[in-house]
């Protein structure tokens, strides 16, 4: 062969191969309709979830800032279960037919806090996250999902070297009559911040925080602050108020997460840990003097008071022993005086 | 002779009256009286100019009188579409038949048209009636604050999904220097017409300087006072105007849902709000941009709920009032 031939040959193989070789890795690693049908079915069978068997399953893209991409597997028009094409762990499950399908029929809360997170832990499990259950010190709060409707909102924050991310968690929302599975929802796949160094004070940062929030708010009032280290992707957030610059959004940062409460309102300012620049931020759309949050009417007079009110029996019965003793110890010593004298 | 010649013209006479009688009665099979058709729609659901509201369950009613021959075959159809068919079958073909539709199948604007068909063995064509309204009352506002990183996506997101969803759509921004009354000239102008709202803003959920049952924007008058007093007095207006409800309001700001003074205010039929505190963050922007989406897909309020909690983690406070299983964007399937 001369090279001309060599160097034909050459030309109409190379890219053959070189198409091969990118495209044999994504075809075995290819997400398949099926397999995540399977995973979900499996799911709903371990829940006991009364979905069927009428399953299909499309793929969904962008799903939120950690899901990029995953297999909705849709059971009717009973649930969606939502896969990962890459690692096949459950990322999201909703049950249509839950509570507030049925918020005619209002039921009481059944459960408590630890029994909530254990059932939320298990759920985790099955959904393969039990990762995730063990990140952080999750957040157990009853919520009212619609007037008089009930549920548990479980929240296993997600961290990095024992910092929370600012946004990231898996959160689980069970029905507080019974604990079935409402809603389960994850962002878990988050960047790494580039580093956990802090080199910067909360009381600087803090102070940084007041001064930004003095130009963006037209109140004379100083306003509070108050800091907490967290892990934040930077945004342009106060870019356009003219304050800090844009940072690169891609790169997960330490940072703290000051909050300036000043004339009722309540500003957030992102101070890199590392250096004190200003990475982003938000603002709260309300003031900050909310209202107690409301209470089912189980925990304001019902069953699940019953033990403070045992509390209270029992430091009544210690409190009314111990004035007895007194009084009887009083009498005795008095009737021993008057028989001395 | 006499006798015979005096039969043959009876025979005669009696041989024509036989035959014009069979004539005619073979005249009346072709052109009998027609069946009669009567066509209504919407009858309880019309505004005082005619125009049909939106969201509401519309009635197409038809009411079929056969004079001469049975009804072999029933139809309705509204617009391009047949909502309803009747072949023969065991029963007697309805004389009256009401179907039950959508506004929001239609685009605002577009004539709507009930158009009743029946056929009678002796006819391949059909005997129609129609009735035609003038518009299908679809109409969305959406309103952010100028000065909330998603003030203005959120209003715009809104009034897209709207428009998909076949509403004439409307957005702004809000001046947060001035008051939204006086951004948008007349807070009841703004609140009339439309039967979907939304309205990034703040909020407060509490009694609050002389303000009670506080609304949703800040309670406090050098704040955009619009109290839920105002939003009511509004939607007395359209009330008094004899314009369509609210078929859905969002109150996208703190507290909106800490009591059900705005649900209460807006007169609508479905609600949400949040029950504490929210952020001008990308997460509630999410969840909100889900909520829309449900309700484009036609899944009822409950199912968009569950879908924006499945979609955005870190979002779950959202207090839905009202209807939960209204559908914003509902078509009903042809028959």
């Amino acid at each position: 062969m001369d090279v001309k031939t060599t160097v034909r040959w050459a030309a109409m193989v190379c890219p053959l191969v070189l198409g091969l070789v990118t495209i044999t890795p994504a075809l075995c690693q290819a997400p398949k309709a099926e397999d995540a049908m399977s995973k979900a079915t499996a799911f709903a069978a371990a829940l006991a979830m009364p979905w069927g068997e009428d399953t299909q399953a499309a793929l969904r893209e962008d799903v939120n800032a950690a899901r990029k991409a995953e297999w909705r597997v849709t059971f009717g028009t009973f649930a969606s279960v939502g896969v990962d094409p890459r690692t096949g762990r459950i990322t999201s499950a909703a049950d249509y037919s839950g509570g507030l399908a049925h918020a005619m029929a209002k039921a009481p809360p059944n459960l408590d806090n630890a029994a909530a997170l254990a059932h939320a832990t298990e759920i985790l499990k099955l959904a393969g996250l039990a990762d995730a259950a063990q990140w952080g010190s999750p957040d157990v709060a009853l919520q009212e999902e619609a007037p008089g409707v009930w549920r548990f909102a479980v929240k296993f924050p997600c961290q990095y070297q024992g910092i929370p991310y600012r946004y990231g968690c898996a959160t689980v929302l069970l029905a507080a009559e019974d604990g079935k599975l409402l809603v389960l929802s994850t962002a878990l796949d988050l960047p790494i911040p580039a580093s956990t160094a802090v080199l910067v004070k909360e009381e600087a940062a803090s102070e940084s925080a007041l001064t930004y929030a003095s130009k963006v708010s037209s109140s004379p009032e100083a306003g509070t602050a108050s800091a907490k280290l967290m892990i934040v992707t930077p945004n342009s957030y106060w870019v356009s108020k003219g304050l800090g610059a844009t940072e690169d959004s891609t790169i997960a940062r330490t940072a703290w997460v000051v909050t300036v409460e000043q004339a009722g309102r309540q500003f957030m300012f992102w101070m890199d840990a590392a250096d004190g620049r200003l990475l982003g931020g938000t603002q709260s759309k309300g003031l900050v003097e909310m209202s107690a949050p409301r209470l089912p009417p189980a925990v304001a007079g019902g069953q699940r008071d019953t033990g403070s009110l045992l509390r209270l029996w029992g430091t009544a019965l210690i409190a009314a022993s111990v004035l007895l003793a007194a009084g009887a110890l009083f009498v005795a010593r008095r009737n021993a005086r008057r028989s001395a004298a | 002779m006499m006798a015979e010649r005096s039969r043959m013209p009876v025979v005669w006479y009696v041989v024509v009256l036989v035959l014009s009688g069979w004539a005619g009665l073979w005249c009346g099979r072709a052109w009998g009286t027609p069946p009669t058709i009567q066509v209504c729609q919407a009858c309880e659901n019309q505004s005082p100019n005619g125009a049909l509201f939106s969201g509401t369950r519309a009635t197409a009613k038809a009411t079929f009188t056969s004079h001469t021959y049975p009804i072999k075959k029933e139809e309705i159809w509204v617009n391009d579409t047949r909502r309803f068919i009747w072949e023969p079958n065991c029963n007697a073909a309805p004389s009256k038949v009401c179907v039950p539709y959508s506004t929001t199948a239609w685009a605002d604007g577009t004539t709507l048209t009930v158009t009743a068909k029946c056929w009678t063995r002796e006819r391949t064509e059909p005997f129609v009636a129609t009735n035609s309204v003038p518009q299908a009352w679809n109409k969305s506002y959406s309103m952010g604050r100028v000065d909330f990183a998603y003030g203005a996506y959120l209003a715009e997101e809104a009034y897209t999904w709207c428009v998909l969803m076949n509403h004439c759509g409307i957005w702004s921004v809000s001046d947060p220097a001035s008051t939204i009354v006086g951004q948008d000239g007349a807070w009841g102008g703004r609140l009339l017409n439309p039967t979907v709202a939304y309205f990034g803003t703040h909020g407060c959920s509490f009694p609050d300087d002389g303000c009670p049952g506080c609304g949703f924007v800040d309670c406090r008058p050098e704040r955009n006072a619009v109290p839920e007093c105002s939003v009511a007095s509004a939607t007395g207006a359209k009330q008094a105007a004899g314009v369509p409800h609210f078929n859905f309001v969002f109150v996208d700001a703190c507290g909106s849902s800490e009591s059900d003074w705005l649900y209460n205010a807006f007169k609508t039929t479905a609600y949400m709000g949040w029950a504490g505190d929210c952020g001008d963050t990308e997460e509630y922007a999410r969840w909100t941009d889900a909520l829309w989406h449900g309700f484009h897909e036609m899944w009822p309020y409950y199912t968009a709920i569950y879908f924006a909690y499945e979609y955005e983690p870190n979002v779950s406070n959202g207090m839905p009032m009202g209807d939960l299983l209204y559908r914003v964007h509902l078509v009903y399937p042809s028959v």
